[in-house]
């Protein structure tokens, strides 16, 4: 071959490198490519076969991916070891220029027979990038001159087995991440739903209230609520062994056999010994759920439930401010059929009065601040501190407390309250005497719905004017704007309960004595009709960004 | 509310009207010290008043302690169930002069 002759083949590789590599980027279709690349290669060399073989999975075999010339040899495998061509390109990661393979002890005739090819002359080049081998592409016997390859023409196709390589793990990479976004996708749809399962915009009177914060994208902990025709209202708490997927889909069927079975057994007692049954039946993989399900009746405060083997949950009583736990006396639910025994699992039952129920997950005693688990005790004092706020607003108030305290959640948390406070009116008005009238206003039509004794609503009237006066006069002192006060009316039971936020100064509770009633001078006047009136008056912890939280409660008859 | 005084005899008949309160209350305690610092007798009409708070009481009271520095006298009249208890738990209702109506109080 002439100097010239050189050059101008050098020209045409670079060429036909240049136009594969544009190829490879454009598409993603990487086996289309390798098949049209490796007719342009064969046609280039003026080869009469060419194939390319890659690796299977655990890199035992070699299978040829693509293929041109007169025998379709694609989906054909050879063992990858040295004791062929291709498997010693590959395993050595070095070209292999067979003149005549009749030659070469590495030559497989196996193929030959196969086929019926006559195989003279193999040029075989890995498929690399820096460390990285696939594979290996070949090209067999040249048709022009001599009949065999040349130096020149191993260094294309190395070149183009470098680049294809780096092709191929790139679609492979593309492949992967697109799958991982699949199964990321997948995931989220799952937990979609799995919200979708938990009970969303009840009414901020309903008397139950939750929140589930998954610890990873799907939870195995749930809880629901419902209400039967009869005015009863349902309600569960579970949480299932393991976590991911198979949790979830668990919860999932727990939770809508309780809510389906709810309607028609009324007694937490069978309900769960049939949930339970139905559980055993299907469920396989030695997976169980804990549960507390039950019923409360907004009409009599009663609350009765059942518990299996889950985290002891607590009554709370706002008055005493004292707590009974009840421990679970049966095992979970889904371990075998009929473990509670043919009574079921044992009920207990409580009497609301003025006090909250309260079931929730052991990521939430589990939870940790300041590298200690809340336990137990860490738990009573957060409920001890959210009872004094109405039930739709506990959970969100739990959250902020945990988020506040930088309390960390290691494992799902779920947290369910009951209590009969009703919402009955909630305003936000400028701090003014102007508006003094109309929140008397308002105040007068909320308490005539809980009762009708005329002398009671005139009083409540009274002490809510007069507190709102303190927040007007002493609170804020002078008038700007943006001075609100909040007024927020719940009924729980018997007892009206009016909740006064301003966002002024904290105020020093020592100044605010109730005043001496031989003492006729005007000041302090308010503050002694306030606490004649009301039942029971007291500052509490106010929400975050207010000032104080004034919370006065009246009993009254109907 | 409005606050209307008017002359019966040499006694001022301070006619109140209306919701008295925080936002108002202040001019009631006006009225009704001016018409003592007149050296009148003053007797407040109030049968038309809706509703009463402290500050409206706290103005009775300085209304009652500058009559009382003027030796003349100052009454309520017409006084409503819902205002007496008011002045009940204020226990004003034994202190002040109350009178069933505003010519029981003339004599």
């Amino acid at each position: 071959m002439g100097n010239l002759d050189i050059i101008s083949n050098g020209v045409d590789h670079l060429a036909l490198i240049a136009e594969m590599n544009y190829k490879f980027t454009k598409t993603r279709d990487i086996k289309k490519v390798l098949q049209k690349g490796l007719e342009l290669v064969a046609a280039h060399l003026d080869a009469e076969a060419a194939s390319v073989f890659l690796q299977n999975d655990d890199k035992s075999e070699l299978i040829c991916r693509a293929c041109a010339g007169p025998i379709d040899i694609e989906g054909l495998s050879i063992p990858a070891n040295e004791k062929s061509i291709i498997g010693e390109t590959v395993s050595k990661r070095v070209s292999k220029l067979v003149r005549d393979v009749t030659k070469d002890p590495d030559f497989d005739v196996n193929v030959d027979k196969k086929t019926g090819f006559v195989t003279r002359s193999i040029l075989c080049a890995p498929l690399q990038f820096e460390n990285d081998c696939i594979g290996a592409i070949e090209v067999i016997n040249k048709r022009a001159g001599n009949g065999l390859f040349n130096e020149q023409d191993k260094k294309l196709l190395e070149a183009l087995g470098s680049s294809a390589a780096l092709a191929i793990i790139n679609a492979r990479m593309a492949k992967e991440l697109i799958g991982k976004e699949v199964m990321r996708k997948e995931l989220e749809l799952a937990a979609e739903i799995q919200r979708g399962l938990l009970p969303e915009n009840l009414p901020d009177d309903f008397p139950v209230h939750g929140i589930n914060v998954p610890a990873k994208t799907v939870s195995g902990d749930f809880f629901d609520t419902g209400k039967l025709e009869d005015g009863r209202v349902w309600f569960n708490l579970g949480d299932v062994s393991g976590k991911g997927m198979n949790a979830a889909l668990l919860m999932a069927k727990t939770s809508s056999l309780f809510r389906c079975l709810a309607k028609t057994i009324h007694s937490p007692s069978k309900l769960l010994a049939v949930i339970n049954n139905e559980l055993c039946e299907t469920n396989s993989k030695g997976m169980f759920v804990t549960m507390v399900g039950g019923f409360f009746d907004p009409a009599t405060g009663n609350v009765c439930f059942a518990n299996a083997g889950h985290e002891p949950p607590l009554y709370f009583d706002s008055e005493t401010k004292t707590f009974i736990d009840f421990p679970a006396e049966a095992p979970p639910l889904g371990i075998a059929r009929d473990i509670a025994g043919s009574d079921g699992y044992p009920e207990e039952e409580i009497n609301l009065n003025d006090g909250s129920f309260y079931i929730f997950t052991d990521g939430l005693t589990e939870a940790r601040t300041n590298n200690k688990e809340l336990e137990e005790k860490g738990v009573r004092k957060l409920i001890s501190n959210i009872s004094k706020f109405p039930a739709n607003e506990q959970p969100k108030t739990l959250l902020d407390i945990l988020n506040s305290t930088k309390t960390k959640l290691h494992d799902d948390v779920t947290f369910l309250v009951v209590n009969h406070h009703k919402k009955l009116l909630s305003m936000k008005i400028s701090a003014k005497a102007e508006n003094l009238k109309k929140i008397r206003t308002e105040i007068k039509k909320t308490a005539k719905k809980c009762t009708s004794c005329e002398k009671t609503i005139n009083d409540i009237v009274l002490a809510v004017d007069e507190a709102c006066q303190n927040i007007i006069r002493h609170a804020y002192k002078e008038y700007r704007d943006g001075n609100n006060i909040i007024v927020e009316v719940s009924q729980n039971g018997d007892n009206i309960i009016v909740y006064l936020t301003d966002f002024a100064p904290s105020v020093e509770l020592d100044k605010i004595v109730p005043r001496d009633f031989d003492d006729i001078r005007a000041g302090g006047l308010g503050t002694s009709f306030i606490r004649e009136i009301m039942d029971k008056v007291e500052f509490i912890k106010p929400p975050k960004n207010a000032g104080n939280l004034l919370k006065m409660v009246k009993k009254v008859k109907k | 509310m409005t606050v209307e005084i008017k002359d019966n005899n040499g006694t001022a008949i301070a006619v109140l009207s209306g919701d008295i309160d925080l936002s108002n209350s202040s001019e009631v305690r006006d009225a009704l010290v001016k018409a003592i610092a007149e050296g009148k007798n003053v007797i407040a009409d109030m049968s038309k008043v809706g509703y009463i708070d402290s500050s409206c009481i706290a103005g009775f009271v300085m209304a009652f302690q500058e009559a009382k520095k003027k030796n003349s006298r100052f009454a309520l009249a017409s006084v409503t169930q819902k205002s007496m208890r008011v002045l009940q738990l204020a226990r004003l209702d034994k202190v002040f002069t109350i009178h069933n109506s505003v010519d029981d109080g003339i004599e």
